[in-house]
């Protein structure tokens, strides 16, 4: 007697709608807390900023008034201004001086002395510190170590006979941005020169030593070979970092509330102020969007820019 | 058998306990009073809360600190969403933008079934916390500002205290000696909520001009002229011109900051100004003494504001009777023992016996005036704030002169009377 083979048992439709629901089922619990913590609040943003609504009346749906909030604040003197704090000296200057600097550093402590030593730990150690102090930390040192009259800055300075009395680097609108920008770079510098030294350390050893061979010297190596291999990440860091800085809120408001005056006034504390001090919601939500706005656009070009050969 | 008896009975006991529990609980009310002042200033409000718990078991309260600049967005944030603390602290100024929006109980019932202290007429700037004549916070602490200073570098300097804002630039030219030491100290920052913003409005109201006033019932208009405004501007742009206050003080907004607090201490400020419980911390960190005195006076007379905390309840609390218990022990002379603020009711007020450096607050007080003028007006008090500190922050970083300065105070203030009015 011979054994005819049986066709597998024919599945159910329940189980063929089950199969196909089941990539769906496995990322809903992703997507819906996207949707709540991230989607949510961006949708309410967008709908805030065509309402005019109290911070009082929060609860309450405001007074629609169409594109009311974006034509104010781009026609608002004081947007410009601080469209031009925020891209310039905010995070064109600082995102370039932390590229440049982190680069350096990154070259420096890949060097194989520290390694030889055994001192690579050490040093990768000691330049996480300024990463691993809050934000808020980091800004009221520097405060007091930039003060005119107790500060080690101009302690230092004085002390050195370069200035006879203390500089109010926070005060005088020549020194401001300087003061900003050389603590936002001190904090924030750790996280490019980490992520380039990985980088750094995933180039096979063999591509080097087979250039100089081949009798290449070392500016020839770094900039033929570990440049062009290093420009993924560069790309990435420099993406990231101008969005995270463009956004920032942080170091200005803690540093100098915008002032003096409205010298370093950016985007993020117009926000704020139209917002909380103003008590506009969705004026302040509108300064909001265009902020992202420009962000989205920025990405949008550097991506072209950066990956159109590929 | 022995076992199985125990069992029952403990299982018993259990559920006694489970059903039992809820309603124990409910017997037990928990509060939450959030408030803002410095943790530095709160030991004798904790002490008074401590008091409190050990002697009402049945309404145990827990005291929350947050920082004051941020109190206020977060009440109008947490009230909408049903939460938020059951008794809040709040400066005089918030009381009617929070009942506006409902976000906060009116007290009219509570007040009805068991009146506070001497009763509401008692209590100093009550018309502050009332809407619609309905009664929505209680006055709780008030003060007001003073001159302080170091009468040993006024001596040495051969200096009488100053009368009015023209003898006090005389004054502090004569006590600043380009070594550090200056005649005048003031937050002179241009954050919103800068301690400029009192300074201004004293030298304008003392020299018979306002920012904005009600000219006639429910119409309202600026009162300052460009004039006045860039005339206030150059008067306290004249200390860091003239090198009688320091540089370093155009980053510096609370009165609070310890540039101020300090430098009197050290003797790096010889004059300031401040109110009763900032003095009392200066007077802590100092070694010799300081003095209080009465505010310059200007051309038409001598005045302060009257400032202060009021008390109200959240509405979404759900022991609202609770509450107006722990509330009227805030406002009881009982509090006051331990709490170092001075009280916002006559009578209480009457009863203390003041230090004699605070001389200059007893002075100041029957002169102070609320900033009831600006708070009914259609433009939040806020903005004004802000937009006053910013541009006396650009005058004195050199980034405007007064008279650019005082057009862009003018226009934007009319840009915000047109828009509250509308």
């Amino acid at each position: 007697m011979t054994v005819l083979p049986t066709s597998a048992p024919a599945e159910e439709p329940a189980q063929i709608l089950g199969k196909k629901l089941e990539p769906y089922l496995l990322v809903l619990p992703a997507m819906l807390i996207l949707a709540f913590f991230f989607a949510g609040p961006a949708v309410y943003n967008i709908a805030l900023a065509f309402q005019e609504l109290s911070l009082f009346d929060l609860g309450r749906e405001g007074k629609w008034v169409g594109f009311a909030n974006f034509a104010e604040v781009l026609t608002d003197p004081s947007t410009g201004q601080s469209l031009i704090n925020t891209t310039l000296w905010l995070t064109i200057i600082t995102v370039v001086l932390r590229l440049a600097l982190g680069l350096g550093l990154a070259l420096l402590l890949n060097a194989t002395v520290f390694s030889r030593w055994k001192l690579g730990w050490l040093v990768r150690s000691l330049i996480l510190v300024p990463w691993v102090t809050p934000p808020v930390v980091a800004v009221a040192a520097w405060k007091w170590l930039l003060d005119a009259r107790y500060g080690v800055v101009n302690q230092a300075l004085m002390g050195l006979g370069l200035i006879d009395q203390g500089i109010p680097f926070l005060a005088r609108t020549s020194t401001v941005w300087g003061a900003i920008e050389t603590m936002l770079i001190w904090r924030e510098l750790p996280f490019v020169v980490i992520t380039i030294l990985a980088a750094l350390q995933s180039i096979p050893s063999e591509l080097r030593e087979a250039a100089r061979i081949d009798g290449a010297n070392e500016f020839q190596i770094q900039t033929r070979i570990v440049l062009p291999l290093l420009k993924p990440v560069l790309a990435v860091i420099t993406l990231l970092t101008t969005i995270w800085t463009f956004n920032n809120f942080v170091y200005v408001w803690l540093a100098t509330r915008g002032g003096p005056g409205d010298y370093t006034q950016v985007l993020a504390t117009q926000m704020y102020t139209t917002s909380f001090v103003d008590y506009r919601m969705g004026a302040g939500a509108a300064v909001g969007v265009v902020m992202s706005l420009i962000m989205f656009a920025f990405a949008l070009v550097y991506f072209f820019v950066i990956f159109r050969e590929k | 058998m022995k076992h199985a008896l125990w069992r029952h009975a403990a299982l018993m006991a259990t559920g006694l306990v489970a059903l039992t529990a809820p309603v124990l609980a409910q017997d037990h009310v928990n509060l939450i009073f959030r408030q803002f002042d410095p943790p530095t200033e709160t030991a004798g409000l904790q002490a008074a809360i401590d008091a409190w718990n050990t002697s009402h078991p049945d309404i145990q309260v827990r005291m929350e600190t947050m920082a004051g600049g941020d109190t206020l967005a977060q009440l109008a944030r947490e009230i909408p969403a049903g939460a938020g603390p059951d008794i809040q602290h709040m400066a005089f100024v918030w009381t009617r933008d929070l009942a506006k929006s409902n976000l906060l109980l009116d007290l009219g019932p509570l007040i009805e079934a068991e009146a506070p202290g001497a009763g509401t007429d008692d209590f100093l700037a009550l018309e502050l916390a009332t809407l619609d004549g309905k009664i929505y916070g209680m006055p709780w602490s008030a003060d007001t500002f003073a001159m302080a200073y170091r009468p040993d570098l006024l001596e040495a300097a051969g200096v009488t205290l100053p009368d009015t804002w023209d003898e006090l630039a005389t004054a502090a030219q004569a006590l600043s000696n380009g070594d550090g030491q200056y005649g005048l100290c003031f937050p002179a920052g241009s954050a919103p909520d800068s301690g400029m913003w009192t300074l201004v409005n004293y030298y304008l109201w003392s020299n018979g001009s306002t920012l904005i006033d009600e000219t006639a019932p429910g119409t309202w208009e600026i009162v300052a002229s460009a004039e006045d405004i860039a005339a206030a501007m150059t008067y306290f742009n004249g200390f860091f011109t003239a090198g009688t206050a320091p540089e370093s003080l155009i980053t510096v907004n609370s009165w609070g900051d310890p540039e101020l607090i300090g430098g009197l201490g050290r003797g790096d400020c010889a004059i300031t100004f401040f109110p009763p419980q900032t003095f009392r911390a200066a007077q802590g960190q100092s070694e010799l003494p300081l003095e209080t005195g009465m505010i310059p006076a200007g051309s038409e007379m001598r005045i302060s504001h009257l400032g202060g905390r009021a008390l109200g309840i959240n509405p979404n609390s759900k022991h609202p009777e609770q509450a107006w218990a722990f509330m009227r022990y805030l406002l009881s002379p009982e509090t006051f023992k331990t709490y170092n603020q001075y009280p916002a009711q006559e009578s209480v007020l009457d009863a203390l016996d003041f230090p004699e450096n605070e001389q200059g607050y007893v002075d100041m007080l029957p002169q102070a005036r609320t900033f009831e003028r600006y708070i009914s007006s259609p433009i939040a008090v806020s903005s004004m704030t802000g937009l006053i500190n910013r541009e006396f922050g650009a005058v004195f970083s050199g980034q405007r002169s007064p008279e650019e300065a005082s057009q862009i105070v003018l226009d934007e203030l009319a840009a915000l009377l047109e828009r509250g009015k509308s």
